[in-house]
């Protein structure tokens, strides 16, 4: 076994020095630092992965949605033993392992699995602990993770009910269900908690989703008695067995504060330490796992988070600023064939088991599910290792030594800073965005960080870093050029105060739409009458309930988008075979892509509708080309343009 | 020998429906989703035409179903039992005609019996014993019959012929439910026909066997050759004996549906968010004007903040009994010569709220009024009347469906196979629930909160599209085949006497513990119920086609019983088997064991208690 894994490193290490001096002055990409690999997975076995755990024996346990475990021998090899350790169980979304059982959260309970017999078949299905549930099928349930006393960690999704709803007891919750079997609530403001574990402080964070009361992605670091942001939670703080006391009705959105600001008035608010703005680092954050040594000293302590959408595993360094978490989210490794829902480092940590599912929501990656293996070739890319508070900025590290002329050139970097919205809608657009001045560059003599010193700290904001100036000592650009850093704290010692944040009252710009192209009032040429009217809705897993259409020529028609899904959605018409091109401009719109309702300015695009909340419709009015042909529609909401499309046939009636 | 220890002094009463005319009309306060069907009174014969002696009203029936054509009666009213011999055979007809029909029904069939519905005495669904047949076809039980023409050639007299879509039939003995839908053909001035007959829908034990099955012409044995626009009902009598009860009916006519006269709309926009409808007197009309419709969507471009009144005339052509049902997101309330009918009001999903109203032919004052704050929209307003089909009252929008997805389903291979899901059981979302299904095909389910078998089917496993296709609601499974319910309580309980009401709700007293996998790779169930470890294990015996279940407790805690049935009524029939109310049987494999049958109010429960001396009880179900 070791010897093997020796000379496949080996081998690679071969393969990438022969890469290495041919391409010694072209730009790397990553996949020379980190390689993917897809594991092979019997014909038959819909491995959509819910949960992993590796057993004693080095076997890969893999929970599915199906809600079958199965037992991978010999993952990584080309002949890998999958063997069916148990079946019939309830959407399982998390699995772990500890001594000689695993335990995995079902939607409504707790469960341990056991093989007695050893015959590599669970005979024993155990409830740990079973809860309620309303049976709607938006409440998933995640876990479990271990404390260091022994109990269990155990996250619980909202509901959907046109909105995120907690339909049931501790829905919303992080709890803790105990060795003695009680369930013992930790935290709330909760919605999509799929992905929760323990820092290398041993402190506990969760991933969130964009969603309803959640502007973006996030992650947040909770303890006992805090509140993440969605008050649906927060209508069982009654009881008493709640920590904290916070009602749902304290929550008032009509005020328009931020979250942040909300934390400043309210002791349990916790405000997430990392933002993952959404479209650019993801659409739906989920698992992450801790980097000790696995890359040398690199990125020790750092976490490594999946984002299921975009099929793609992004790096986070978070620091503690006046006792606050907070930190840095960068690019770290994409294109992996289904969506990233599940993190794992192998027993030996020489290679991270990466679960994938993307059932319900799509993914880039195309495959309905998937598990690959991510190692490290034992080099670095050129990268921002962190991005720091400092009290008059920011001090980013690097991998490598950069060249001095670039580092001390202000004009090498960019840094934007913005916020979200904390409201009830679904979302919220890039907010108060404002490009900071970078009034100083301090330079460390080896080359190996910078300080940057700003006009200005706004607390409780995103700050988009951006250095694309920088070249490596080796001529080399920085492999991802940017980060996002969210600002909780400034550091004690500067010259700058920091900044009252500015109002966010008007805000919900809308630029880059050419209104010509999303008519909303019918024109009054058509005196009050369209040829056609056509209501399109949206339907779960990411779908229109139509996939073509058929128009004539000229035809003047009212078109009305219904989003009767839990997600956003648009529908932007096309040119002919322009759907993809289109989707994928739309992703590259940046942080700019939400306030233009993910509608790139192309010719490309005919017409469209806006981004429309889950539960809302919107009506546009226009004249089907004159040019008979083949045209396409399709939802550019960041993730939903390879699936959510359709065509639309422009042909003349037959005579 | 069992001893069957009866308490309670109240007779056993088979619960029938005979008595009072039922004119269709609200007995209580439960909101109606339709309007009621018409009983068919079964006091006497009084609602057929005079037939021969082999038709006659009991009380009671049962049947052991293991002897052929074996049915016995007890004296009473409720039942209508056909019994034939050699000189009494006659087919039996309603008195009254029907034209379009929808009909419920229940019947019992003995073993080997055969019988069948002919619809306007024409059009036969058939009555037979085809229990645990595999491939039914147009003679089994739900068949639409062949037709016949002497005229042709020998081997090709019987033609068409309609199998149901599957076998839905329960064992002999049992009551088998039918509903039919059924549309008459229709005829030209003339007299020529135009449209044949069509079964839009058969549904046998709650299984769509038949839907939209166009019928050519009168089914083999029909009472008439001709077609006609009316006939009356016939039960076939010459076949065998079988007995039916429950019999109800709605019939339909073409003719006098509602029709609004003089519809206009006004429009109005709110400035706030709203959660109930406004007070129309405060708010400006924005816009107004004629309309035939009630898709208010196309009326203004705002679909948030909204509000519309419609109003005109309901022109009714046929007096009596209407049911109104308006569904909307958010509110909208009723009004007819402006008294509220529905109130509906709300900010709420898209929700239904029905209305009864008497109303004579004529013109009646109508007034809709409708909000939409935001997020979900719609308004739809259906109705029933007199013997008029519910329906919407004006075309809705034109409704778009989704391709139905490739069913996903399950089926055990040489082991069983355990599924963990939601499961409606007596309409009622179930979260905690498992269905076993069998290699031996038969198959169940269990509510592990309360450690209740909730189903039991025979055949093909289950349909798990929902789980595992896209994701969204329901998220249930479905069992594949007809499906034998079982009236939910908890695995065991502690009563104060033996005359406590047996409790059914999930509560402390009851924890499901695990299940172990045996060596058969059957779940074993294990639960602790006041401080006693019980075992619950199920199993098969496919040479009776049961499903026998083993409860068991490891140290026995004073008063501890379990409910082994629960139902209308529980008899015994005959080799060792009881029928617990029609529905299913139930058999006790251990002779020695003791059962207690008691009556409660409308129910009898079969309960067994735990000591010491008997800390395991094991008996077979069979459907």
């Amino acid at each position: 076994m070791k010897q093997i894994r020796i000379s496949r490193v080996l081998c690679l290490f071969m393969i990438l020095w022969i890469v290495g001096i041919v391409n010694s002055f072209a730009q790397p990409t990553v996949d020379q630092f980190f390689q993917k690999e897809i594991l092979q997975i019997p014909e038959g076995i819909a491995l959509e992965v819910g949960g992993l755990a590796f057993d004693d024996a080095g076997n890969l346990g893999v929970a599915t949605r199906k809600g079958e475990i199965w037992l991978i021998k010999n993952p990584s090899s080309a002949n890998p033993t999958y063997t069916r350790f148990a079946h019939g169980l309830h959407e399982p979304l998390g699995l772990n392992y500890r001594d000689g059982s695993f335990y995995c959260a079902q939607r409504g309970e707790l469960t341990r699995l056991t093989d007695k017999n050893a015959d590599g078949k669970a005979d024993r299905y155990e409830a740990i602990y079973s809860w309620d549930l309303a049976g709607n099928y938006h409440e998933y349930s995640y876990g479990p993770v271990f404390t260091p006393e022994g109990d269990m960690l155990v996250t619980l999704n909202l509901g959907w009910i046109g909105y995120g709803a907690s339909l049931s007891e501790w829905r919303g919750w992080l709890v803790k269900i105990t060795k003695e079997r009680k369930l013992e609530p930790i935290a709330t403001g909760l919605r999509s908690p799929a992905g929760f574990g323990y820092n290398k402080n041993g402190d506990i964070f969760y991933t969130e989703n964009q969603g309803d009361w959640v502007g973006s992605g996030r992650m947040t670091h909770l303890e006992k008695g805090d509140f993440a942001g969605n008050p649906e939670g927060l209508k069982w703080t009654h009881r008493e067995a709640s920590p904290l006391t916070l009602k749902p009705e304290d929550i008032d959105d009509t005020r328009g504060l931020t979250l942040y600001e909300y934390a400043q008035e309210i002791e349990s608010i916790k405000p997430p330490s990392v933002w993952f703005p959404h479209g650019v680092m993801g659409i739906s954050t989920s698992d992450f796992i801790v980097v000790e040594d696995e890359f040398g000293e690199e990125f020790n302590g750092q976490l490594l988070v999946g984002d299921m959408g975009h099929s793609k595993i992004n790096r986070v360094s978070q620091e503690k600023v006046n006792d606050v978490y907070q930190g840095a989210c960068f690019p770290f490794v994409e294109g992996f064939s289904s969506g990233v829902l599940r993190l794992r480092w192998s027993p030996s940590h020489d290679a991270i088991y990466v679960g994938m599912t993307n059932r319900g929501w799509s993914s880039t990656g195309r495959a309905p599910f998937g598990l690959e293996r991510l190692t490290w070739s034992g080099q670095h890319p050129f990268e921002i290792k962190t991005i720091r508070a400092h009290p008059e900025g920011f001090l980013l590290e690097f991998t490598q030594q950069v060249d001095k002329t670039t580092l001390s050139d202000p004009a090498s970097y960019d840094i934007t800073d913005f916020t979200y919205q904390y409201h009830h809608f679904y979302g919220s657009p890039v907010t108060d965005k404002q490009t900071r001045a970078i009034q100083k560059v301090t330079i460390s003599d080896e080359g190996l960080s910078v300080v940057l010193h700003m006009d200005r700290i706004r607390k409780g904001y995103v700050y988009e870093v951006k250095a694309s100036g920088l070249r490596s000592t080796n001529g080399q650009a920085l492999l991802n050029d940017y980060g996002f850093y969210t600002y909780n704290e400034i550091p004690e010692g500067g010259s700058i105060t920091a900044a009252e944040s500015a109002s966010i009252a008007n805000t919900g710009l809308e630029k880059g739409l050419d209104p010509s192209k999303n008519l909303t009032e019918m024109p009054a040429s058509w005196n009050g009458a369209p040829d056609r009217e056509i209501i399109i809705r949206t339907l779960p897993g990411l779908k229109y309930d139509v996939s073509v259409l058929t128009l004539e020529p000229g035809q003047k028609i009212k078109l009305t988008l219904q989003n009767n899904d839990d997600m956003l959605h648009n529908f932007v018409i096309t040119m002919p075979d322009q759907a993809t091109a289109v989707g994928e401009a739309a992703l590259n719109l940046g942080l700019d892509g939400e306030a233009m309702n993910y509608v790139p300015d192309m010719e490309a695009v005919l017409y469209h509708t806006k981004v429309l909340q889950p539960e809302s419709s919107e009506s546009i009015y226009f004249s089907a080309p004159q040019e008979p042909g083949t045209y396409e529609f399709v939802c550019t909401f960041p993730g939903h343009h390879l699936t959510m499309r359709g065509k639309i046939q422009v042909e003349a009636t037959a005579l | 020998m069992k001893k069957i220890l009866l308490f309670s002094s109240i007779c056993f009463l088979l619960a029938c429906r005979s008595g009072e005319e039922r004119a269709p009309s609200v007995e209580n306060d439960e909101p109606l989703s339709e309007l009621p069907f018409t009983d068919l009174l079964l006091e006497d014969l009084s609602a057929f035409r005079p037939t021969a002696d082999n038709w006659s009203i009991s009380g009671s029936v049962l049947s052991d179903h293991t002897e052929e054509k074996h049915l016995v009666t007890e004296a009473g009213k409720g039942v209508l039992v056909n019994q034939p011999d050699e000189n009494h055979f006659d087919n039996l007809f309603t008195n009254t005609e029907h034209g379009d029909l929808e009909l419920k029904l229940e019947a019992m069939i003995p073993k080997g019996s055969n019988s069948g519905i002919y619809l306007q005495g024409r059009y036969e669904i058939q009555l037979f014993d085809s229990w645990q047949k595999e491939t039914p076809g147009f003679s089994d039980c739900g068949g639409i019959y062949q037709r016949w023409d002497e005229s042709r050639p020998e081997g090709e007299r019987g033609f068409e012929g309609h199998p149901p879509v599957k076998n839905a039939t329960k064992a002999p003995g049992l009551w088998q439910e039918l509903h039919i839908i059924f549309r008459a053909p229709r005829f030209d001035a003339a007299g020529n026909k135009v449209q044949n007959a069509v079964f839009e829908k058969v549904i046998l034990n709650d299984v769509l066997i038949h839907e939209m099955v166009e019928v050519t012409g009168p089914t083999r044995a029909a009472a008439f050759l001709d077609e006609a626009p009316t006939g009356p009902l016939m039960i076939q009598g010459d076949h065998g004996p079988v007995a039916l009860r429950n019999i109800s009916y709605k019939r339909y006519f073409d003719t006098s549906k509602l029709t609004l006269k003089d519809l206009r709309y006004q429009y109005f926009e709110i400035d706030g968010p709203i959660t109930e409808l406004p007070d129309f007197n405060a708010l400006q009309v924005v816009k107004e004007g004629a309309t035939d419709s009630l898709v208010y969507q196309t009326l203004s471009e705002r679909n948030e903040r909204v509000a519309y009144i419609f109003s005109g005339q309901l022109d009714v052509a046929k007096k009596g009994d209407y049911l109104f049902t308006v569904f909307s997101d958010d509110g909208s309330q009723l009004f007819i010569h402006d008294a509220l009918l529905i109130d509906n009001d709300g900010k709420h999903d898209y929700e239904p709220k029905s209305g009864l109203i008497h109303l004579s032919e004529g013109l009646h004052d109508f007034k809709l009024t409708y909000f939409n704050n935001n997020w979900g929209q719609g308004l739809t307003l259906f109705y029933e009347g007199p013997e008029i089909r519910s329906q919407p009252l004006v075309s809705r929008l034109l409704e778009k469906k989704a391709a139905e997805p490739t069913p996903i389903t399950l089926e055990p291979g040489e082991s069983p196979e355990m599924v963990r899901s939601f499961l409606m059981h007596g309409g009622k979302k179930l979260t905690h629930t498992i269905s076993v299904g069998d290699p031996t095909g038969l198959h169940y389910s269990v509510d592990l909160r309360r450690g209740s078998p909730l189903q039991v089917w025979r055949g093909k496993f289950a349909d798990v599209t929902e789980m595992l296709h896209n994701r969204g609601q329901p998220q249930l499974l479905h069992p594949m085949e007809m499906t034998v319910h079982l009236e939910a309580g908890l695995l065991a309980a502690v009563m104060d006497n033996v005359e406590s009401p047996y409790p059914t709700q999930y509560g402390p007293s009851l924890h499901f513990l695990a299940y172990d996998i045996d060596e058969m790779d059957r779940p074993v169930f294990s639960y602790l119920v006041n401080d006693a470890t019980l075992t619950d294990r199920y199993g098969t015996d496919t040479t009776h086609g049961e499903i026998q279940r083993t409860i068991s407790v490891d140290s026995p805690v004073a008063n501890l019983y379990t409910r082994l049935a629960s139902g209308e009524y529980i008899k015994a029939v005959g080799n060792g088997y009881f029928s617990v109310g029609g529905r299913y049987y139930i058999r006790l494999l251990d002779t020695k064991a003791e059962p207690l049958i008691r009556s409660m109010v409308g129910r009898e429960e079969m309960l067994f208690s735990f000591t010491e001396n008997s800390r395991k009880i094991a008996y077979a179900i069979l459907w």
